[in-house]
């Protein structure tokens, strides 16, 4: 894939610089952006950007510099905003470290919060659709800094934490005898992210509602995920309530999904609460999917669930994959990922849907927020902002790295996409992202995901009935800082606590200090 | 024209590999029947020899359920450690790979359907999915 996509981008390249070599050739192309283009400068010109395909696959540093400078030119998304700097002197990593915007969002972010690598033989890891190694527990962090604080999101049906009857709300006290809250984060790390099958690793942990913790011995294994769970309906006076939570766009999601709506269309159900709370993205086609079974035809016929824009040197054309730029339609029938392609999907044709939010939503779950809000789907947002990532890239591999640069914006159907700091319920404290009716309610640790009354669930079902929210919880991004989060103890109320889901450190950095 | 490369390719990938050759009419969508760590050794080696890959990740009890395997990209977060990164892909751009167990009358054999490479599992046992 990485081949296929690069030979693309070379050939791309070849275009253009044919195309440039032209122009100078009839004393055309004049600019400061575009000189001539036979071959690469032996020095740093300050405005000169020779393709990047004349410098791929040369892996000394000043190569590997250049091939970044000049390839960031060509596809990043605001490559107008980064400063031009001599190559020259610096590692590959600090180099394409400067290679990004350092423009800041409304809010006071950073524009760019996208902007990394991996080791290519890490990233090209493949495996089955929803199969991780660990225990089957997603840890949650409350607190980041000593004092730490670890509790469990939510579990695998069958996996190892589920065996040993850790729920939702478990507080984990140490790691193989050392304590999370001001123990050594490396011991605690390893324990925590396994890294081999058949790893075992001890835990102290306190149950919800007990008084003294129990030690269990886990053993890592590969972890099939269930990504869609607890789907029900539930009557109300004043109609069926479908419920579902919806954790990863991977490709097994796409049955379940189907799944899922039938039951809840049977069920005959008037209003959907989607939980999107630990739903960090995926493959669109499954997002575009699950909104147009959310709609229905009559909203989504004809209209674009998403549609990408690259920077301005590529209006209709995917500079990556050469093809015309086309919307991403609600689809209408599955995609192949795990139900039979062509197959019809089932619809719910509903005016309005309540989503269930995180910072930990992000991406492809957005994209569901934002493509139906897009054709006058009513969403009803209740939980805490999220992560604020209408972006897209494609990776490029280059000596061993692969770079990740925000190529591409996706769009709704009204053209909208500036969601940099994501979606706020419309009482959100302090700076927001975009306002959306619904409420802030922070995540509730002590009620299990699906309950009733479980925090963000209880706050949905009393917008639906009374249109008002409970007096804000939880915490705008902005104060989710990991200074933040120091402050907080172990004495924190579970039922009323925002989290940032944790991740193996390969997945993500290493949190703890 | 491109059907028939597919079909080429097809037939060469066949012609390299341990290729099963009953027609498609005789098969059935099939589940491997647990026995030992063999066959979940032998599945893991055919899909990572299909892909071109030195391993893949496999769930001990693939295949056992459902007919159907889909490999796709390993899920990895943003390394930057931001407070909410996502994934780090965010929108997955990469496709996912889809392999199908079918039983014949004499084996059980898996087929790639990107490239209709059919791989046979000797040593695996297997049976029509109900």
């Amino acid at each position: 894939m990485g081949r296929l996509k690069q030979a693309q981008t070379a050939v791309l390249n070849g275009i253009i610089a044919l195309a440039l070599a032209s122009l100078a050739a009839c004393g055309g192309g004049g600019g400061s952006g575009s000189g001539g283009i036979s071959s690469a400068p032996a020095a740093w010109v300050q405005g000169y950007f020779a393709p990047s395909s004349s410098f791929a696959a040369q892996c000394a540093t000043l190569s590997e510099n250049n091939f970044l400078r000049s390839w960031t030119n060509e596809l990043y998304l605001w490559y107008s905003e980064v400063p031009d700097i001599d190559p020259a002197g610096y590692s590959s990593a600090n180099y394409f470290a400067l290679l990004k915007t350092s423009a800041l969002t409304p809010s006071g972010m950073p524009k760019d919060r996208f902007h990394f690598t991996y080791p290519t033989a890490v990233w090209e890891q493949l495996s089955q659709s929803g199969v991780q190694l660990g225990y089957g527990a997603e840890w949650a962090l409350i607190a980041a800094t000593p004092p730490r604080k670890v509790v469990v999101a939510f579990t695998q049906t069958g996996s190892a934490a589920a065996a040993a009857n850790i729920a939702r709300g478990a507080q984990v006290l140490t790691v193989d005898g050392v304590d999370v809250a001001s123990g050594d984060s490396v011991a605690l790390n390893t324990g925590l992210f396994p890294t081999n099958a058949g790893d075992s690793h001890s835990f102290a942990i306190l149950d919800p509602g007990a008084a003294t913790s129990r030690t269990v011995t886990l053993q890592a294994q590969n972890v099939t995920s269930t990504p869609v769970q607890n789907v029900k309906a539930l009557s109300t006076a004043s109609g069926s309530v479908g419920y579902m939570l919806f954790n990863d766009h991977v490709a097994t999601a796409e049955s379940q999904l189907v799944d899922a709506i039938k039951q809840l269309a049977a069920a005959g159900v008037s209003d959907l609460v989607l939980d999107l709370r630990y739903n960090g993205g995926g493959y669109l086609e499954i997002a575009s999917e699950l909104a147009y079974m959310i709609a229905g035809p009559a909203k989504t016929t004809g209209r674009a669930f998403d549609r990408i824009q690259f920077n301005d040197k590529y209006p209709t054309t995917n500079p990556v994959t050469l093809q015309a730029l086309t919307a991403t339609p609600f689809h209408s029938i599955a995609q192949g990922f795990s139900v039979a392609s062509g197959q019809a999907l089932p619809t719910l044709n509903l005016a309005s849907v309540y989503v269930l939010t995180s910072a930990d939503t992000c991406s492809a779950s957005e994209a569901i927020i934002n493509g139906l809000r897009g054709i006058g789907v009513q969403v009803i947002q209740i939980g805490a902002t999220t992560c604020g990532k209408p972006y897209g890239f494609y990776s490029q591999d280059n000596c061993g790295t692969t770079y990740f640069t925000i190529e591409f914006k996706g769009v709704n159907d009204m053209g909208f996409g500036d969601y940099t700091d994501g979606f706020s319920p419309q009482n959100t404290a302090g700076t927001t992202g975009v306002s959306v009716p619904g409420c802030a309610v922070a995540d509730d640790f002590a009620h299990a995901l699906g309950d009733p009354l479980e925090g963000r669930f209880a706050a949905a079902l009393a917008y639906r009935s009374a249109g008002t929210c409970p007096a804000p919880t939880g915490l705008a991004p902005a104060a989710l800082s990991r200074s933040t989060l120091r402050s907080l103890t172990n004495s924190v109320d579970l039922s009323s606590v925002d989290d940032a889901l944790m991740k193996p450190p390969v997945r993500e950095n290493r949190w703890y200090r | 024209m491109r059907a028939t490369g597919k079909r080429l390719l097809a037939m060469a990938l066949c012609a390299l590999t341990a290729c099963a050759t009953t027609s498609a009419a005789n098969e059935v969508p099939a589940i491997i029947v647990p026995s030992d760590g063999q066959s979940g050794m032998e599945l893991q080696n055919a899909v990572a020899k299909a892909l071109n890959r030195s391993s893949v990740s496999l769930a001990d009890d693939a295949l056992t359920h459902a007919s159907t395997l889909a490999i796709e990209p390993a899920r990895m977060r943003d390394p930057q450690g931001s407070i909410a990164p996502g994934r780090a892909q965010g929108r997955e751009m990469r496709i996912p790979e889809i392999f199908r167990l079918v039983k014949s009358a004499h084996a059980c054999v898996l087929i790639h359907e990107r490239t209709g490479q059919r791989i046979e599992l000797p040593n695996t046992k297997c049976a029509a999915k109900r």
